[in-house]
């Protein structure tokens, strides 16, 4: 460990950037025990970043889901791509009726939910994204749609389910005629 | 790699301070090609043709067919899990049916459920799910294209990737390879990747998705001494792009060409060529 102390600190004075396999040796568990001086980050990120990315999957089947958005945090972290969050959105419930032919009997009737998983990726460099990418897509079980996207604030917005008796209590507050304004202490 | 990076520190007495690790990679080149000019006459700095190719693959449609140790994993798994799960609502209905049916028998619950007879049954249900998911027939596995053996179609081998080849006359052999062309000054490699795929596919840009601007491999040409002088350079660099089909695409007329599964490119790529194609081809059975 010494050692590859005493090759990045040769590399480092002789103003030498690091390649990409000394930096995946220093970025796995020993970054947090290297003291390094700042002025070695003040010219930025030599590879293009991206900004957060979401990487959402959406499915019939859970269980399947649940065990792809593993693998895909699995190989960011083995890739050496930061991993952010990694959440569950509310799933979409569908109601799907079959009519009998010319007549609004209805012959079958469906309930289908469609569960999201995403995972947020951080800081992914413009030479890694292609290959994460198509790994995934190599990789995609049956079933499973893959979507990749930018962070909106909408995907945050909807990991989270309208409370209903809230919001119906508070149109009743509207309709008698809002707050009362409470005389606080001056 | 360790051994390279100490070389290069070697020679840092050599070089002057301040030089990125590239540069030092550059001088060690230039350096150890000095040496070889010293003991022999060739030119300086060898000179390379640039071409780039696309690798243009029909991703597969659908799932492979499970391995052995697979199917008997998965049979575990679903012993494991029924045995272990609970019963679902369908299931509890089906004990209530069988209660209120034994009742029925008695002749005691007529009053307190009149309509129990009418009832549908959970097994009821069953039965004509059952019948409606006779009704559906799946398309099949193998398809026409795959018993006849047509190389033209991308609808055979659908749970396998399948690469787009093509022909080409040189000087009379005729050599199947990648659709590739020529590097021209001032344009991207990507950019003319894109172009090798035009000349030889009519609908190129929505239906193809070309994945990333950096090149997925490389294949390097050392011409024989009688064409270097003839033609000027030491040899030829393929890049190759990877790019995936997304929907149709129609092939221009005059081009021979074949969609290949991965075992079938043995006979029709060079072996060196081959190897150069495999090292950034996901890997398939």
């Amino acid at each position: 460990m010494f050692k590859l102390q005493a090759l990045g600190r040769v590399l480092r004075t002789a103003r030498i950037t690091q390649t990409e396999m000394v930096n995946v040796m220093f970025s796995r568990s020993m970054n947090k025990f290297i003291a390094e001086p700042e002025y070695l980050d003040t010219k930025g990120p030599q590879i293009p970043l991206y900004e957060p990315l979401n990487v959402q999957i959406k499915s019939y089947d859970f269980t399947v889901l649940e065990i792809f958005s593993g693998y895909i945090h699995k190989t960011a972290e083995n890739m050496g791509i930061e991993v952010d969050d990694c959440w569950a959105s509310p799933c979409q419930k569908y109601k799907v009726q079959t009519f009998k032919p010319f007549s609004t009997q209805i012959e079958n009737q469906y309930n289908l939910n469609i569960y999201e998983r995403n995972v947020q990726v951080v800081d992914l460099e413009a030479t890694k994204a292609p290959i994460f990418f198509h790994i995934i897509q190599a990789a995609l079980p049956e079933g499973v749609k893959l979507t990749v996207k930018l962070h909106d604030d909408m995907d945050e917005e909807n990991r989270y389910l309208p409370d209903l008796e809230l919001t119906q209590l508070k149109n009743e507050l509207d309709a008698l005629g809002g707050p009362t304004v409470s005389k606080g202490k001056r | 790699m360790l051994s390279f990076r100490f070389r290069a520190i070697a020679n840092l007495s050599t070089v002057k301070n301040g030089v990125s690790l590239s540069n030092v990679c550059q001088n060690t080149q230039s350096s150890s090609r000095m040496l070889y000019d010293t003991l022999s006459t060739t030119n300086p700095s060898p000179k390379w043709q640039l071409l780039s190719a696309v690798c243009l693959e029909r991703t597969p449609i659908i799932m492979p067919p499970m391995a052995k140790i697979e199917e008997e994993m998965a049979e575990i798994f679903e012993k494991l899990d029924t045995t272990k799960s609970l019963k679902s609502d369908h299931e509890l209905k089906q004990d209530e049916d069988k209660k209120v049916s034994a009742s029925l028998v008695d002749g005691n619950q007529d009053e307190n459920n009149p309509d129990a007879a009418t009832r549908q049954t959970a097994q009821d249900f069953e039965d004509a799910c059952n019948e409606e998911l006779n009704k559906f027939i799946p398309s099949p596995r193998i398809t026409a294209e795959d018993l006849s053996g047509d190389r033209k179609s991308t609808n055979r081998k659908l749970d396998k990737h399948l690469l787009f080849v093509v022909q080409e006359k040189n000087e009379g052999k005729k050599i199947w390879k990648l659709p590739q062309a020529q590097w021209i000054n001032g344009e991207t490699l990507r950019e003319t990747a894109e172009r090798a795929l035009k000349e030889h596919v009519k609908t190129p840009d929505t239906s193809v998705r070309v994945l990333g601007n950096a090149p997925w491999g490389v294949h390097t040409i050392k011409y024989p001494s009688a064409t270097r002088e003839k033609v000027g350079f030491t040899g030829a660099k393929i890049f190759f792009f990877k790019a995936q089909l997304l929907s149709g695409c129609t092939t221009c007329s005059n081009t021979e060409y074949h969609w290949l599964g991965r075992n079938e490119l043995t006979e029709y790529f060079d072996p060196q060529y081959l190897r150069s194609v495999q090292k950034f081809l996901i890997d398939e059975d």
